[in-house]
């Protein structure tokens, strides 16, 4: 997924080809409303709110000069309009001073996860992943899935880069005790059986 | 371990990269594309008469008057300026130069213009693989 290939697509808008709009649709679609539905909660809204978003962002388009990542600029509109149809307050700044979330070492639990096979492993993230708090949620996948960098991330959450860094960090230990725990209960499950 | 490779992890990456996110209807892009009027043009195009275009336009437009303006003016002008002076001097062979070239150019216009009309009307006459033969030859034979 590259932005230059957005950045093609905008010319294309710019000149008339309204038609390569679409494109840039499927393309976000499914990060943009993943952001908003974390928020609202209500598929029904966040599908109304992402279709706003794109429509407003097709409205603005002109304004666009392509300094930052189209993607980066789409999603804090995104988040944005989430944020302010909740009325939730913005993403509190992170304490600083890291805290031990618990004893369990990240390289072990890593080495059990590795040791079970990919479709357990996936069950387990899921429910990890379900467990985190719906700002944590949306950083991990712009991190980790859309691969967007900790300046983007800031730019669309509005934190500072180095509490994005110390809350991925956070979240990253925070999904393998998750994923150790339920490991656990499961063992658990099978031995009382 | 500093903290940027902490969160470097490519096994947390492949996990939550297959894990996908949440999809709206099939339809939504369908449903935005509708409310976008087809063929709008978010930027009209710039203009070609702005900046560096318009100003050279505008300094051919005023070169181009000045120089109808002395054209008709000049048998007048000439008679209220000193006969040895600099500028009747200037404005006398400028006068001279652009008529005698102007004239060339319009001569070799010409010739250019017909010489385009006769090849276009071969080219149709003929068609084009014969006149691009007969040029080829021409062209062997002209070389040798």
């Amino acid at each position: 997924m590259t932005f230059q290939e957005d950045n093609i697509y905008i010319e294309k808008i710019k000149k008339g080809d309204t038609s390569a709009f679409a494109s840039l649709v499927e393309k976000h679609k499914d990060m943009v409303f993943t952001i908003i539905v974390k928020i609202v909660k209500k598929s029904e809204d966040a599908e109304e709110i992402a279709q706003d978003v794109f429509l407003k962002v097709f409205e603005k388009l002109e304004s666009f000069r392509g300094d930052a990542r189209f993607s980066t600029w789409l999603y804090r509109i995104a988040y944005n309009a989430a944020i302010s149809k909740t009325r939730k307050r913005r993403l509190e700044v992170e304490a600083l001073d890291d805290f031990t979330i618990s004893n369990y070492s990240v390289d072990e639990v890593k080495e059990e996860l590795e040791s079970i096979d990919a479709e357990e492993q996936q069950v387990l993230l899921k429910e990890a992943m379900e467990n985190l708090s719906d700002d944590d949620y949306l950083i991990v996948k712009l991190f980790y899935l859309e691969e967007s960098s900790v300046k983007d991330i800031s730019t669309v959450t509005g934190l500072s880069q180095a509490n994005v860094k110390v809350k991925l960090h956070r979240i990253r230990k925070k999904l393998y005790c998750n994923m150790k725990d339920s490991m656990a209960k499961v063992v658990e499950n099978i031995v009382n059986l | 371990m500093n903290q940027d490779e902490h969160i470097e992890d490519l096994f947390l990456k492949a996990l939550i990269k297959n894990d996908g996110l949440k999809t709206p209807s099939i339809d939504f892009t369908k449903n935005i594309m509708d409310k976008i009027p087809s063929g709008k043009v978010v930027v009209e195009e710039s203009s070609r008469f702005v900046g560096k275009n318009l100003t050279m336009f505008i300094f051919f437009l005023v070169g181009i008057i000045n120089l109808v303006i002395l054209y008709f003016v000049w048998p007048y002008l000439s008679v209220w300026l000193p006969e040895n002076s600099i500028l009747a001097f200037m404005l006398e062979n400028a006068n001279s130069f652009l008529s005698q070239h102007l004239s060339q150019l319009f001569e070799r216009s010409a010739t250019i213009s017909m010489l385009l009309i006769i090849g276009l009307g071969l080219f149709i006459i003929l068609g084009r693989d014969e006149t691009m033969d007969s040029l080829h030859k021409l062209y062997k034979k002209l070389s040798v």
